[in-house]
C-alpha cells in the first residue's frame, strides 16, 4: 500500500498537468469547483491518468461515487 | 466492407449546447428534421435528436434549468462543442474489449442507463485516451425502426 503522502505529491504532478496550472497542489477537500477547467470531460481525463499513473483500474461506480480529492486518494490507496 | 475490429457503428454526433435554438435554427436550415424535446432525468440534460437524409445525426444536448447537469461546466466554457461520438454496438462489452486489445486507454465514464430518446435501450458512455467521449447504445438499429419523434409527439 502507497504511503498517503505519497499519493498526494503524485496527484499534485498529475493535477498540474492535467489542468495546466503549476501551482495546484492536490489536497483532500479540492473539488470540482475549486477548479475553473475541471469539468466532466477533463474528470474522465485525469481519472485515466490517475489509473495510468498507480497502474490502478476504477469501475464506472466508483468514478461516479468520487466527491473529492480525498475519496480518490482514499481509493487509490485501497487498491494499491 | 471495410474492417470494423469494434463492432461499432456511428449513430450520431452529440452537441452540448447553453441553449437549443441557435443549435436548431442552423440544423434546421441545413434541412435537418428535429425531433421532439425530451428530458432524460438519469443523464440530467434535455435532448433533441436532428435527422437528416444525406447528413450524420446531431443529438443536441443542454441544461435542463435550474438543477445541475454534467455538461454544465463544459458549456461554461464552450457555448457550443460536440463533445461525444454516439455508436450503436450488438455488445458494447466486446466493444470495449476490443478497443482495449487494439492498445487504446478506455474508462467507463458511467454507469449503463435507460436512455429516453432512444426508448429505453441501454447506452453507457466511455472515455477514450486521445480520442474523447463515445457513448454506445445497445443493439441493432436496423431492428428498431423507431427514430424519436417529429416535435411535438413527445416531451
Amino acid at each position: 500500500m502507497i504511503d498517503t503522502t505519497d499519493i498526494y505529491e503524485k496527484l499534485s504532478v498529475i493535477f498540474r498537468d492535467v489542468f495546466e496550472d503549476e501551482t495546484l497542489i492536490a489536497k483532500p477537500s479540492l473539488t470540482a469547483d475549486d477548479i475553473a477547467g475541471w469539468d466532466s470531460l477533463t474528470n474522465l481525463r485525469l481519472v485515466l491518468t490517475v489509473q495510468k499513473a498507480f497502474g490502478v483500474k476504477f469501475t464506472a461506480h466508483e468514478i461516479t461515487s468520487l466527491n473529492n480529492v480525498g475519496e480518490l486518494a482514499t481509493l487509490v490507496q485501497a487498491k494499491t | 466492407m471495410r474492417d470494423n475490429r469494434f463492432g461499432l457503428n456511428f449513430h450520431h454526433f452529440g452537441l452540448a449546447v447553453r441553449n437549443p435554438d441557435d443549435a436548431f435554427r442552423y440544423l434546421q436550415s441545413l434541412g435537418y428534421t428535429v425531433s421532439a424535446t425530451v428530458h432524460d432525468p438519469l443523464q440530467r440534460v434535455n435532448l433533441a435528436l436532428c435527422s437528416h437524409p444525406e447528413m450524420p445525426r446531431v443529438e443536441v444536448v443542454w441544461p435542463p434549468g435550474a438543477d445541475p447537469s454534467p455538461i454544465d461546466k463544459m458549456i461554461q466554457r464552450h457555448s457550443g462543442l460536440v463533445y461525444h461520438l454516439c455508436y450503436t454496438a450488438e455488445s458494447p462489452e466486446r466493444a470495449v474489449t476490443a478497443i482495449e486489445r487494439a492498445g487504446l486507454n478506455i474508462v467507463a465514464a458511467s454507469t449503463s442507463k435507460e436512455a429516453v430518446l432512444f426508448g429505453g435501450r441501454e447506452v453507457s458512455f466511455f472515455f477514450v485516451e486521445n480520442v474523447g467521449l463515445i457513448e454506445i447504445i445497445r443493439g441493432d438499429p436496423a431492428e428498431w425502426g423507431d427514430e424519436p419523434a417529429e416535435p411535438g409527439d413527445v416531451t
